[in-house]
């Protein structure tokens, strides 16, 4: 279906990384999973598969490639539409219309199709991916899990061959990453050939055929999914691969747990928003100095609710919280609780690392200074300090917005998902953060699906559903179960 | 036979009232026509009347509520601020008077956008025959309105979270900072969005040189003469000198 021989390319205007060497040959029905860490190549290979690469970016390409039988160059982009489907990342910004059903019918409408060809393929697309209770919806409204189904299904409305998705999973849960898994056995069971570039591994065992292992533009390992999946921890760990299977994986026992004490607490909590049934019901919690408590509970049960009240970005309508004794009323709280959104884009506003950080604080005085330096080196900044903050790399615009909040002096971070799209290093950076959290005495909430993150850093884990707390319970041994229920048994339930 | 029903779904769409893309463009025409002719009071609160029976049409209750007492406040506070004689109320009325004309055009504007898909949008563009390269840009830009307003939230959120108050005293004391507190973050979302938007579009075909097709089939109802010929009817009368001849 895909060949490729000697393939290379180069961006023009030299910002990202490009490929180098390629060679490959993909035969139909098969489901490749491209591998490595940020900047490995991985995006720029699925461009040139679905053609982006060089009609839409522009560079230099040498060697040969070959989709479906004809050259790449050969074919045109809306051409090549009907013989690749793509899926990206960001489901924010894939979307051209903004209800459901006209967005999946976009792609046939272009290609100039009649209204009763596009109507049957509509029928067949909601049919064979059973996404009737998505239709007619409006793109707002719709969770992140739901939009890449979508986006799934607008590609597929147009029958394609091939299905390029580049790291499909980065914004989706426990939940819609299962869902994200079943739509794709459905389109390889379909005899579609599927090309998926992802950090998050686990869910594609047993549905892809092979694994290719990428680094600096080259591809420079080859597993079959059998190899892959007995592939040594150690050597996983050396490549800087997320775990490709979570049953193995278990507690760290090495940390200590923080001591108890209640010098933050949250007592009976509620937020109700105006003419709706309330959404949060009485949530009572504490955080001791030093822990990491990890929120977690399915999409749209109140995990984010509960964020955004306690950094006050929403009023509670009842309960309270308290720090040190004392009650943080709702305008108070924003800044002394500090939250590190999941797309830390917005929060950066200065024009220089530096500024950013002098941002947060008022008064200049030594100390600031020295912790302003000693985070810079302790986050790997420091290098980049005169540097504007929209030309980092988005682990370390993460990492920039989480200083910006410990400046600001912040008692208490939330952190929004914090390793979505991370590869292995980053995600091994955000534990050396939350660590450094600890040891600075402060709490943090982080709402995580993220089960390898979750073993690794968090101390207690607060389950939320329907506005309340389901479970609270620290992680250890005793507990993996629970841990593994809650994780793990959504994987296999479907 | 069960199972089949089932899994069988409406594909058509679910019934709701709108006029037709195009009905709706042209009395966008109109209203600009008439505010531009700028009359008085009366042709003014007629046009914006009409606006509310549209609206009403449309089953926006409440957005019409809200319109006519926004509007009433607006008349209220410039025949209150034209009475006095000082410098910065003077400039406050000025303010009010180009917030008072822009208003109607406004308001139907945000109806059209929020009444009409995007599909909608192009067919109707493309039956009158505009040409591709203009309906492709003018559907985007429609497109971003609500991406706007949802990066626009999530960029005051964040501003509250960094300690960065967007009030009164920052308003008037550091009104250039504010602003680039908010405009820098946005421009630099908002050109990321634009990019991989049409990265994505781009895979969908849009380059086609086949003829465009339509999956929403456009119906030009009685409403729709009715409404136009109302805003017809109040353009011509403005042209005349406005509702005002009348009385």
């Amino acid at each position: 279906m895909i060949q490729m021989r000697n393939v290379s390319f180069c961006y023009e205007e030299g910002k990202e990384n490009g490929v180098h060497n390629i060679s490959l040959d993909i035969p139909k029905g098969q489901c490749i999973l491209l591998t490595g860490e940020s900047g490995c190549g991985k995006t720029t290979l699925t461009r040139l598969i679905n053609g982006l690469v060089p009609h839409f970016y522009s560079g230099t390409l040498t060697g040969e490639v070959f989709i479906a039988g004809q050259e790449l160059e050969k074919w045109s982009l809306d051409e090549l539409s009907t013989k690749v489907g793509s899926v990206f990342q960001n489901p924010r910004s894939q979307f051209f219309n903004l209800d459901t059903t006209g967005e999946i019918a976009f792609g046939c409408e272009n290609l100039g199709w009649s209204r009763k060809k596009i109507h049957e393929r509509i029928q067949k697309t909601i049919e064979n991916l059973k996404i009737d209770h998505l239709m007619n919806k409006d793109i707002f409204s719709l969770s992140g899990g739901e939009k890449q189904m979508v986006a799934i299904a607008s590609g597929y409305a147009m029958n394609p061959d091939i299905f390029v998705l580049d790291e499909p999973s980065a914004n989706l849960d426990t939940l819609a990453t299962q869902h994200l898994k079943q739509l794709l056995s459905c389109l390889k069971a379909e005899g579609k050939t599927i090309i998926i570039a992802e950090h998050r591994l686990y869910y594609l065992r047993e549905i892809a055929d092979s694994v290719l292992y990428m680094k600096n533009g080259y591809i420079v390992e080859q597993w079959t999914d059998k190899e892959f999946s007995h592939l040594p921890e150690e050597e996983r760990l050396k490549r800087g691969l997320r775990s490709y299977d979570l049953k193995m994986l278990s507690v760290d026992h090495k940390t200590q747990r923080p001591a108890v004490d209640d010098s933050f607490s949250v007592e009976n909590l509620s937020v109700c928003y105006k003419g709706r049934d309330p959404v949060l019901k009485g949530i009572t919690c504490q955080a001791s100095t030093g822990e990491i408590i990890a929120v977690i509970g399915h999409n749209g049960r109140g995990k984010s609710t509960f964020a955004r009240c306690l950094c006050g970005l929403v009023r509670e309508s009842a309960g309270s919280i308290l720090y040190q004794g004392k009650r943080m009323s709702y305008k108070t709280r924003s800044g002394k609780i500090y939250l590190v959104m999941q797309d830390s884009n917005y929060q950066l506003f200065s024009d220089s690392v530096e500024g950013e950080l002098a941002l947060s604080t008022k008064d200049e005085n030594v100390h600031r200074k020295h912790l302003t330096d000693w985070l810079l080196k302790k986050l790997s900044l420091e290098e980049l300090k005169e540097r504007h903050p929209m030309t980092l790399s988005g682990g370390q615009k993460q990492r920039l917005a989480i200083a910006a909040g410990i400046v600001q002096d912040a008692d208490v971070m939330i952190l929004d998902e914090p390793t979505s799209g991370l590869d292995f290093e980053n995600m091994q950076r955000v534990k050396e953060i939350m660590k450094m959290i600890k040891q600075e005495g402060k709490r943090a909430f982080i709402i995580t699906h993220d089960y390898e993150f979750l073993l690794a850093t968090c101390d207690r884990v607060l389950e939320i559903d329907n506005g309340k707390i389901k479970k609270n319970y620290p992680v250890n041994e005793q507990n993996l179960s629970q841990l593994q229920r809650f994780f793990l048994q959504t994987t296999e339930m479907v | 036979m069960e199972i089949i029903e089932n899994s069988s779904f409406k594909t058509d769409l679910q019934p709701y009232r709108s006029l037709d893309p195009r009905t709706k463009l042209l009395i966008l025409v109109l209203i600009n026509i008439i505010i531009f002719f700028h009359t008085g009071f009366y042709t003014e609160t007629a046009c914006v009347i009409l606006i509310c029976a549209v609206m009403l049409y449309h089953k926006r209750y409440l957005s019409c509520v809200k319109i006519i007492t926004l509007y009433a406040a607006l008349w209220s506070l410039i025949m209150v601020s034209i009475r006095f004689q000082n410098i910065m109320v003077a400039m406050l009325s000025i303010i009010f008077i180009l917030v008072r004309k822009i208003f109607p055009v406004m308001i139907f504007g945000t109806l059209l956008i929020s009444s009409t898909r995007v599909g909608e949008m192009i067919s109707a563009l493309q039956q009158i025959r505009i040409p591709k390269n203009i309906i492709i840009p003018l559907t985007v830009t429609i497109r971003f309105f609500p991406t706007i307003r949802e990066e626009f939230s999530c960029i005051l959120d964040a501003m509250k979270i960094r300690k960065i108050r967007v009030s009164f005293k920052n308003i008037v004391f550091h009104p250039l900072l504010l602003m680039e507190h908010i405009l820098v973050p946005m421009m630099l979302r908002l050109s990321s969005v634009a990019e991989e938007l049409s990265a994505a579009v781009a895979t969908r075909g849009i380059d086609s040189s086949k003829p465009r097709t339509s999956y929403y089939q456009l119906e030009f109802g009685t409403a729709d003469v009715v409404f136009i010929l109302l805003f017809f009817t109040l353009m011509l009368l403005t042209l005349k000198g406005g509702v005002e001849v009348l009385l």
